[in-house]
This record gives structure tokens, sequence and C-alpha cells, in this order.
């Protein structure tokens, strides 16, 4: 065989296009050019243990980056006698099944894999006209009043108002739905990102000693400062049944689901008082408010900022959670309906991105534990 | 002999077999443990052919990073060779982007020595990889590629024999290829693996 015989056999190979015959002599011109013995030759090679190590770390960081889980092992045993005694049971059992020969069952392969949410919102206009943000066009969505509504990207709106004193202040409603997610602009430059099955309500003109908004569900505020106009979210549905969180200007995400336990308001920065009846608390950067149906307010120092605002930058991140918890994020974020068929002890840690389908998040559950799902069509069954 | 991670020392008693099934379920001590076996092996194949060491790195590192993304479905006999005719189809890959052609030649143009037992387990387990690859396609298209691989006919030829047109045919070959290669990605290891083990 000639050299252009040669490449163009190389070339079948890679294509697929290759016959018996053809992968039995590039097999064998490979081997032709590789003697018996083969020693590592450094000065063509490299170190060898160099080399060895070099792979296997960016090995490895190709592993825990698409699917992490910190297993439980690493609990610092530093922690209280309570917790490890708490937990011991549990880890045990973890363990039992990774050692044991029980195979972990995985997922039964589903014909419709559900996708991640996504850009989807629905904007109600004072007026009562309703516009579907998914499919609107970038631009000019209405006028009311003096303000210009604006679609200015995918995802995002933004207000516009022109600085006459208007006449009457109106009322528009951006809301989510289960798998949907959105971002705002208010009027006066204040950003809020809407996580899914969940609304704002807002005012298309700042006016007035303060700025009122309505919040339910759970959103990432960052709001401009303005002394003389302190922002106020009123929390829940109606407004203010879970109390309300005054700011000057600040970044702070509240979490207002019904079907979450507590009301969980948390600062990242600037400073932020939390209401609710009789309570009240004021918190600082780092720090998280929760209030429990009780009306009990209480206060977390050093609260898992990464954790909590995971969702706003893409992601899906637990540590030490639950798996209830985990999936009620997920039937949000999903539109999924999950049912729990066994109770599921075990805590998780672990980083997910947002955008990829529901099978991803699932199997990074399933890895090291024998937690089974069952998907049929918008519902997840869960049994061990 | 390269050195051991010493920390999965336990590991190094359980066979090729035992360390898929350990990897099956996330075990990234058995991932580990197989990279130890056989990394080595892999990067002087590559290198005696190529002489370039980052292509040499970015094989092992692209086949073993398929192998952790589809250990689920994993189902190799014979690991060795798998891994050995993993290596040589990245390597027909890196020689069709031309980077490498000159090296692979000069050492390639030896007159081919007659295989050995573990030479022929990979070719075997190549050939293996690209029926099952092929299995995937429609009825058709299949026959049309097949004609076109195995008979060395020409295109008008093939067209001749079925009554089709030659367009037709030549449309038919490249669907073929493309879908081959669509599963697959920029390298036709991984399709070729995740077609390996749909069984």
């Amino acid at each position: 065989m000639n050299t252009d015989q040669i490449i163009q056999l190389a070339e079948r190979i890679a294509l697929g296009m290759a016959s018996e015959d053809d992968v039995r002599l590039f097999s064998e011109y490979c081997d032709a050019g590789m003697p018996a013995a083969q020693l590592w030759s450094e000065p063509d090679m490299g170190n060898l243990e160099t080399t060895r190590v070099e792979m296997i770390n960016t090995l490895h960081e190709r592993i825990t980056r698409s699917a992490r889980i910190r297993r439980l092992q690493r609990l610092k045993w530093a922690a209280a006698a309570a917790v490890l005694l708490f937990f011991a049971g549990s880890t045990f059992y973890y363990y039992a099944q990774q050692r044991g020969n029980k195979t972990v069952a995985s997922i039964s392969p589903s014909p419709v894999n559900i996708p991640p949410g996504g850009n989807k919102a629905l904007l109600t206009l004072a007026n009562g006209t309703t516009i579907v943000l998914d499919s609107a066009a970038n631009g000019l969505l209405a006028q009311q009043g003096n303000s210009k509504v604006l679609k200015t990207n995918n995802g995002q709106l933004a207000y516009n108002t022109a600085n006459e004193k208007p006449t009457e202040v109106l009322y528009n409603t951006l809301a989510t739905p289960r798998g949907g997610q959105y971002q705002l602009v208010l009027p006066d430059g204040s950003k809020v990102w809407l996580n899914a099955a969940s609304s704002i309500r807002y005012p298309t003109t700042f006016t007035g000693t303060e700025r009122k908004v309505e919040i339910s569900g759970e959103a990432y505020l960052e709001v401009v400062k303005n002394k003389t106009m302190p922002f106020i979210v009123k929390l829940g549905s109606p407004a203010g049944v879970k109390g309300e969180v005054r700011v000057l200007g600040t970044q702070f995400n509240v979490n207002t689901y019904d079907d979450e336990p507590v009301v969980k308001t948390t600062l990242l920065e600037g400073a932020v008082q939390v209401k609710k009846d009789a309570a009240s608390a004021i918190l600082k950067p780092g720090q998280q408010s929760q209030l429990a149906g009780t009306g009990k307010l209480s206060v977390v120092n050093d609260a898992d900022v990464e954790e909590v605002m995971a969702w706003k930058n893409g992601k899906m991140l637990y540590r030490h959670a639950g798996i209830e918890a985990i999936m009620r994020q997920a039937a949000r974020w999903y539109d999924v309906d999950v049912v729990f068929k066994d109770r599921v002890e075990d805590t998780y840690t672990a980083s997910v991105p947002r955008n990829v389908p529901i099978s991803q998040l699932l199997e990074v559950l399933e890895l090291n534990s024998g937690v089974h799902f069952t998907i049929e069509g918008k519902k997840i069954t869960i049994t061990k | 002999m390269s050195a051991l991670l010493t920390a999965h020392i336990e590991y190094i008693r359980y066979t090729d077999q035992e360390l898929l099934q350990l990897l099956s379920q996330g075990d990234v001590k058995a991932f580990d443990t197989l990279y130890d076996r056989y990394w080595e092996m892999m990067f002087k194949k590559a290198f005696y052919l190529l002489q370039d060491r980052q292509i040499c790195k970015d094989i092992v590192q692209d086949i073993f990073t398929l192998i952790w993304e589809n250990r689920k479905k994993l189902q190799v006999r014979l690991l060795k060779p798998y891994l050995g005719a993993a290596v040589k189809f990245k390597i027909a890959d890196h020689i069709r982007s031309g980077k490498v052609r000159m090296q692979f030649i000069e050492r390639a143009t030896i007159a081919p020595t007659q295989a050995g037992v573990e030479e022929t387990a990979e070719w075997r387990e190549m050939h293996q990889i690209l029926q099952r690859a092929m299995a995937a396609l429609p009825q058709k298209c299949l026959e049309i590629f097949t004609m076109s691989r195995e008979g060395n006919l020409s295109n008008r030829e093939i067209a001749e024999r079925l009554g089709i047109s030659v367009k037709t045919v030549e449309n038919q070959i490249t669907i073929a290829i493309r879908k081959i290669r669509s599963t697959v990605g920029p390298y036709l290891l991984t399709c070729l693996i995740a077609a390996m083990l749909n069984d």
C-alpha cells in the first residue's frame, strides 16, 4: 500500500466505512509500528509520573463537573455528637448499600425525558390584558399611561417611565408558571429574578414615600438605593400574609412558597428589616430569617448563601438536603408531580446545572443510594 | 512499571470485570484502578504511531471520559482489546484530521506483521464496534452502505444492481456516514461505545 492508500484506509476507519478486511489491515499497520516490549521513554514521552497525574486529575475534574455527590463519609466527624448519632443509622445504611452486592436500580428507560424549565411568564396589565412573554417578540409590549413596557431580551422585562408626574398609579403582575422563570427591571431600576411558580405585583411607576411590591413564590432582588423611598416587599398572597421585608438598597432572596415549611429571606448585601405582625428582625449580610407557620421569626447566621442563590445562578445545589425538599424544588422547575411510596431518610449533597432534563438530576440522586425513580408522563414515583 | 495509587490498594486484586461492575455503580476508585491498569499501555500505543504527547493525552483522557459517562451501560467482555480498539479508532480519527499523518506513515509503512492473539482480539473488537453502529441504520440504507463498503463497488454499479439512481445511492451513503458519525460527536468513539452496549 502506498501512502495515499494508507491515509484513505485510515479515513474509512474514521468514517465507519471500513470493511472487515480494512479493519484488520489498519489494525495490523498500527501493530507494526509498535515494538514488542514497549518501554516508557522520558525524552520523547515526558515524565511518566507527571503524565499519569495530569491525566487522572483532568479526568476527576470532568467527573465532578458533571455531577457531584459528596458522600456522608466526608461529614466532619468533629460535628456535634448528636448530629453524628442521628446520622449514624442512615450513614451505615448508605454503606451497606454500597458495599453489598445489591445493584443500584437504574431508571427504567422512559420514552419522553422531562425537559427543564425555561423563560416563561405571563404579564397582566392594569387593564386586565394578559401577555404571554415566552412567545412575545422583543421590543415595546405595551404603553400604560407614561410607562413603556419593554421586552428587552429573552427572559427579561423592563419599564421605562417618562419623567412627568403620573396621573394614576397602575399595577402590573408578572407571574411564572411551573417550569418558568423570568427577570424584570422595575421602574426605579431595581432588578428582580423570579423563580418558577412565583409572581410579583408592582406599580408601573413608584410614587409617594415608599416603593411597594407584592411577591409570592421565590424571587431574588437587587434593589436600587433610595433613602427617601424605602423599598417594601409584601410576602405571600394575599399581600403581606407572610410578612414583609423593608429595604433601603440591597440584594436579597425571598422564598415564600406555600409548600415550604418556613418563609425565608436571605440577605446578601445591604440591610433589611423583616416583619410579620409583632415580630421583626433586622438582617445583616449572610443572615437568613425564617418565619414559621406559628408566627415565630428566627434568624440564622452564616446562611448557606450559595445554596439559596443557586437557582438564580442556573444551578440546582443541595447541601445535606432531604430528598423531599429537593423534589419540591424539582416539581416546580420541571412541572411534575412527585409521589413518595417509601420514606427516604438520606440527605444529599449535589450540584447539577438547571438546564438539564430531569433524568440527570435523578441519576445523580440515584447514584449512591437505594432510591428508585419511576417516571410516568409527568409523575415521578419514589421508592426504595 | 508505573506508580500505583496506594489509596486503592485493596482494589488491585479485582479483575477487570469486577472493576467494571463496581464502576457501573459509580465507584470512582474502580475507575482509578482501571485507569492505573491501562493508561500507560494506551498512551504508548498511540505515541509510537503519532509521536505527539498532547494528542496522546487527549486520546487517553477522551476514552476514559467516555467510559465514565457510559459506565452504567457498559458491557465489555474483554477490556484490554476493547481499549486497544478504542485507541486505534482515535488514531484513525486524528490521521483523518491531518495533524499526525506523516508520523503515522513513517511508522506504519513497515510491512504488516502476522497478528498474534492479542492483536487479533483488537481488530475483532473494532469490527464488532462498527457492526453495532451500522446495525442501527435503516434497512435500505444499510444495504447500500454495505455494498459500497464490502463489495468495492462503484456507486454506479450499486445503482445498476438495485435499479435505483446513482444520486440515491450517493445520498444513502452520505446519510449512513452521517448517522454513524453523528451518534458519536466529533469522534467516532462516543457513539461506538454507546452502540456497543445496548444489547
